[in-house]
């Protein structure tokens, strides 16, 4: 990287795929797009679809976002090889050279997807209620290390039999000291909670 | 016995462990399965056959073996780059290129520059007093390596049948190593149409899985 440039702080999101990382980033992005200088690449398997799905809800314009193809193996691009999304980064810097934040959205994991610390300086990883409530007992390298762990979608934990405060239990057993937010992307619930969190841990 | 840590150099190298992001890209080969040219593995070997013979990977060993031949790197990068034949495949070379030449300077300490990446290889080679017979195959080897491996998620065949393809070309990899020893640069030539265009249109294909 140019050393004489401004360093953005990347932000790796995962989480398995419908989770709701595109949602969830239009929400943090919108709630932090007036005070930083952001940018945002999703590595989304099939199309280009995430990041159009940006622009289309005008969060982001189109020279601040980059659709990265995986060749199908998402979890290599976020960790044993990530030079595709390192050129992505070096990319938006190239275009940008005021960024504060890069949100790197992963094309959909597996409990234990990790990002390579040389991609992402921050991890959040994101999983929803009606994935079933024993997937925080399922602990795995992404659910306990990440910086961040949030729950999406508990407006849905009624209709798919999750009680909350069980697997919330479960969930601070999991993460030990580490933070996790029960958030609705959709509805921005506790999105303001999360975007502190993570400017925090960027020291911004 | 002896151990040659230039054999292990370009192990490391030409493994598909090292993170220059190859299994991104397909060359071509997703648009040519998407549309239903490429079956079985029958036909992926002759079209990789093909590449070796008249192609993309002819071109790239001969660039390879001229850079150690003592050919300037930034004439024939100039060269390699203007011979590419579609958009994504400039892209595909250029970040592969800068990828593996990021690696070789944090790592091996060497400054390499901007290259694509046959051109990057061979410069990485000849610093580190890499010999044409044991950089050529391995390059070529890994190429269609990588070239199977993307076909393998995208048409119905298996590993083993993939190993077996491998396999069987290793005849065309060696009548291919030694023709680019042998060649100059007049005998830089492309005739591989079909794989060029499949490259072409894989520009415009949705949904797609590889970078190209």
């Amino acid at each position: 990287m140019n050393s004489q440039k401004k360093s953005a702080v990347r932000i790796g999101i995962g989480g398995p795929v419908g989770a709701g990382k595109t949602s969830f980033t239009a929400a943090v992005v919108k709630e932090l797009t007036q005070r930083f200088s952001i940018g945002v690449i999703t590595n989304d398997i099939y199309t280009k679809e995430d990041a159009e799905a940006l622009m289309r809800m005008q969060i982001l314009p189109e020279e601040r976002l980059i659709g990265v193809e995986t060749g199908g193996c998402p979890h290599t691009a976020i960790r044993e090889d990530a030079s595709i999304n390192l050129a992505a980064v070096e990319e938006l810097q190239r275009r940008h050279d005021d960024l504060d934040l890069i949100f790197i959205e992963s094309g959909g994991d597996n409990l234990s997807a990790t990002f390579s610390p040389e991609l992402a300086d921050i991890t959040v990883y994101m999983i929803d209620v009606a994935m079933g409530s024993d997937i925080p007992r399922k602990r795995g390298p992404a659910m306990m290390k990440s910086d961040i762990l949030l729950v999406n979608k508990t407006d849905l934990a009624p209709y798919v039999d999750v009680d909350l405060t069980s697997m919330e239990n479960d969930l601070k057993v999991a993460r030990e000291d580490r933070p996790y937010f029960l958030i609705q992307a959709k509805n921005n619930l506790n999105i303001e909670k999360v975007s502190q969190a993570i400017t925090d841990l960027a020291g911004l | 016995m002896h151990t040659d840590l230039k054999f292990m150099t370009v192990m490391q190298w030409m493994s598909p462990a090292f993170p220059i992001g190859a299994f991104a890209y397909s060359h071509g080969l997703e648009w040519a399965i998407d549309k239903g040219h490429l079956s079985n593995g029958k036909k992926l070997q002759n079209w990789i056959a093909d590449l070796l013979e008249y192609g993309s990977l002819r071109t790239d060993a001969i660039f390879i073996s001229l850079i150690l031949r003592g050919h300037d790197a930034k004439k024939m990068n100039e060269l390699s780059i203007a011979l590419c034949p579609a958009g994504e495949r400039l892209l595909e070379t250029k970040l592969q290129g800068s990828a593996f030449a990021k690696v070789i300077e944090d790592v091996w300490k060497q400054d390499i520059g901007d290259l694509s990446l046959p051109i990057a290889v061979a410069l990485a080679a000849k610093k580190q007093s890499i010999k044409q017979n044991l950089i050529l195959p391995a390059y070529v080897h890994a190429f269609c390596s990588n070239l199977i491996s993307a076909a393998i998620r995208l048409i119905p065949i298996g590993q083993t049948e993939g190993q077996r393809i491998m396999l069987e070309l290793y005849p065309t990899i060696s009548d291919l190593v030694k023709t680019a020893s042998e060649s100059e640069i007049d005998d830089l030539n492309s005739a591989c149409f079909f794989s060029d265009v499949s490259a072409m249109e894989h520009e415009y294909l949705q949904p797609r899985i590889f970078k190209t």
